[in-house]
């Protein structure tokens, strides 16, 4: 879960480190440290959808019989 | 218009009932071999031969409608009194019942009058409430990792959903709750599933699902009970019922609506391939940007290694040392020009206040020999005293002259030397003035016939120096020939 929940964020923090990036004006040591950080979020981005494989669970409305079921 | 008869002939003499009847029958069937009539079912009567009798009503008509036993049966869906139908078929008239009426082949359900009456209310309703207000739809994340599916677990839909997220977005997980769509357990199933829906952390999104449908089948939609489940969701809701052109209340309350199950599905997931895209796109943006900065700023370095400028910056430096004491050196000569010119001005006065103090004294000691000749004349005791008196006042006035006159030129001097240290070099830069030498500082340029168009020259400063470059050389001392102009 932690995995997927953080996909959303690394592609947010990815398009952020290419705009900044982008803006120039990036001190040579940031510049490193910001290209290392975005290919590490883009490889782990990468990771997740080759590795994705849909998982689906089901549930019944009636909680109850769920529980008897179960 | 007068309806001309089948054989053309018009005469006085009357028609039959039969021959009536039959012409009308043709000219109505001639005339309205296919329509569609809009009304809503009155006196609904399902006979036992399987055809259907009814009206079509409006506010002030009445038309008979029957449907043939085969028609009826394909119709699928049970006409009943109050329905609002559209019907198709041809219009005729029947001779055993002396009416005219439509034989419907299709029909459609268009609405029920009491149902679109609720279904208005509710929707008044919830607008009232601000359910269904802009600004309370929510966005659907964009790269959801769990999407709750809710729709009965029977039927194509939800595997069609399941499908679609599968090939989309297989990232996410899905959670099917399952639930009645249709009956009369449907609305509580659907709050049911929303209150378990409500208890899982995370999800995404929501999908609400049902596949198409006649009115009723998709009225669980419209209920109050679900249209609040829908409204009052923890997580976003996307619905997808029936085919694009039902719209139910459901639909109006929910943060997106989708045309269909599927459809929900896509706005519920990004493609995997446009993403994998986009993470590809940015991660080569990233690689160029940090490839082109790096370049850059290497070359600047390189740039300025290898520029003519580098070595010019280094044999400035070590050329200001240099000039530097070349410049105190000649500053030294210049200082000592002055100062000994001074010291030959002093020596020229020491000469000339001598040479009139030797005159002066000259003419003290020819008075005095006068006096002693006279002395010698008389009393000598008494006139050499006198004499003696009248030599050492004369000395001493002569000499108080002579040191007045030294203080006096004196001080001359020491004005002199001061008006001559404005001609320091500093001194006069400091007033404005400037001047050139070579960009090295190693020669001093004072004649413009020192230096051609292209040179470069250095510009000495007060407090600094500028390398320029001559663009154009211009002969003569302007301000010079003014000036003498003007005295002319």
């Amino acid at each position: 879960m932690a995995k997927k929940a953080s996909f959303e964020e690394s592609i947010a923090r990815l398009e952020q480190i290419v705009r900044r990036l982008e803006e120039g004006e990036v001190p040579l040591e940031e510049s490193i440290k910001l290209y290392e950080e975005g290919m590490k979020l883009g490889n782990k981005c990468r990771k997740i959808l080759d590795e994705a494989d849909l998982r689906i669970k089901q549930l019944s409305d009636r909680l109850e019989d769920e529980g008897e079921e179960g | 218009m007068v309806p001309s008869l089948p054989d053309g002939s018009f005469s006085g003499d009357p028609y039959t009932v039969s021959e009536i009847t039959e012409a009308l029958r043709q000219h109505l069937e001639t005339e309205f071999p296919e329509i569609s009539v809009i009304g809503e079912i009155a006196n609904f009567k399902a006979h036992s031969s399987g055809h259907y009798y009814f009206s079509l009503r409006d506010e002030s008509n009445l038309l008979r409608v029957v449907v043939f036993r085969r028609y009826a049966q394909a119709a699928g869906i049970e006409p009943e009194n109050g329905m609002l139908l559209i019907a198709t078929g041809r219009i005729s008239h029947y001779g055993g019942s002396g009416q005219t009426q439509l034989i419907a082949h299709t029909f459609l359900e268009a609405g029920r009058g009491g149902m679109e009456i609720e279904y208005n209310r509710l929707l008044r309703q919830l607008m009232e409430e601000g359910l269904t207000s802009h600004d309370r739809k929510r966005s659907i994340p964009p790269y959801p990792s769990r999407i709750v599916v809710i729709t009965s677990p029977t039927g194509a839909v939800i595997n069609d959903i399941l499908q679609t997220i599968e090939r989309r977005w297989p990232v996410a997980e899905v959670v099917h709750i399952k639930v009645d769509v249709q009956g009369p357990r449907a609305e509580n199933s659907i709050i049911s599933a929303f209150d378990v829906s409500n208890r899982i952390e995370e999800a995404d999104a929501v999908i609400l699902a049902r596949g198409g449908g006649s009115t009723e089948d998709l009225w669980t939609f419209n209920l109050e009970g679900v249209a609040r489940a829908v409204s009052s969701s923890i997580h976003p809701v996307i619905t997808g019922i029936g085919h694009e052109i039902d719209t139910t209340v459901a639909d109006f309350v929910s943060d997106l609506r989708a045309a269909t199950p599927t459809a929900a599905a896509e706005l519920a997931t990004p493609s995997i391939e446009e993403v994998r895209n986009l993470v590809d796109e940015r991660m080569d943006d990233l690689a160029t940007l940090y490839r082109r900065s790096s370049d850059e700023r290497l070359q600047l370095l390189q740039y300025i290694l290898r520029s003519s400028a580098f070595p010019a910056i280094v044999h400035r430096l070590e050329r200001s040392e240099l000039i530097t004491a070349d410049l105190s050196g000649r500053l030294e000569n210049w200082w000592d020009g002055i100062e000994s010119e001074a010291s030959n001005r002093i020596l020229s006065c020491s000469v000339r206040l001598g040479k009139s103090l030797e005159r002066s004294l000259r003419i003290g000691e020819s008075s005095l020999a006068a006096h002693l000749e006279k002395i010698s004349r008389y009393d000598p005791t008494a006139m050499i005293s006198t004499s003696r008196e009248t030599v050492t006042r004369f000395i001493s006035t002569v000499r108080m002259g002579v040191e007045a006159d030294l203080k006096l030129k004196g001080k001359d001097l020491r004005e002199r030397t001061r008006a001559l240290s404005g001609l320091h070099p500093l001194e006069v830069l400091g007033r404005g003035y400037t001047y050139c030498t070579s960009p090295g500082g190693a020669r001093v340029i004072g004649r413009s016939s020192d230096i051609v168009t292209g040179d470069e020259v250095m510009v000495h400063f007060y407090d600094g120096g500028a390398l320029c470059t001559v663009e154009e050389k211009r002969e003569g001392v302007p301000w010079r020939k003014k000036r003498a102009s003007k005295s002319r």
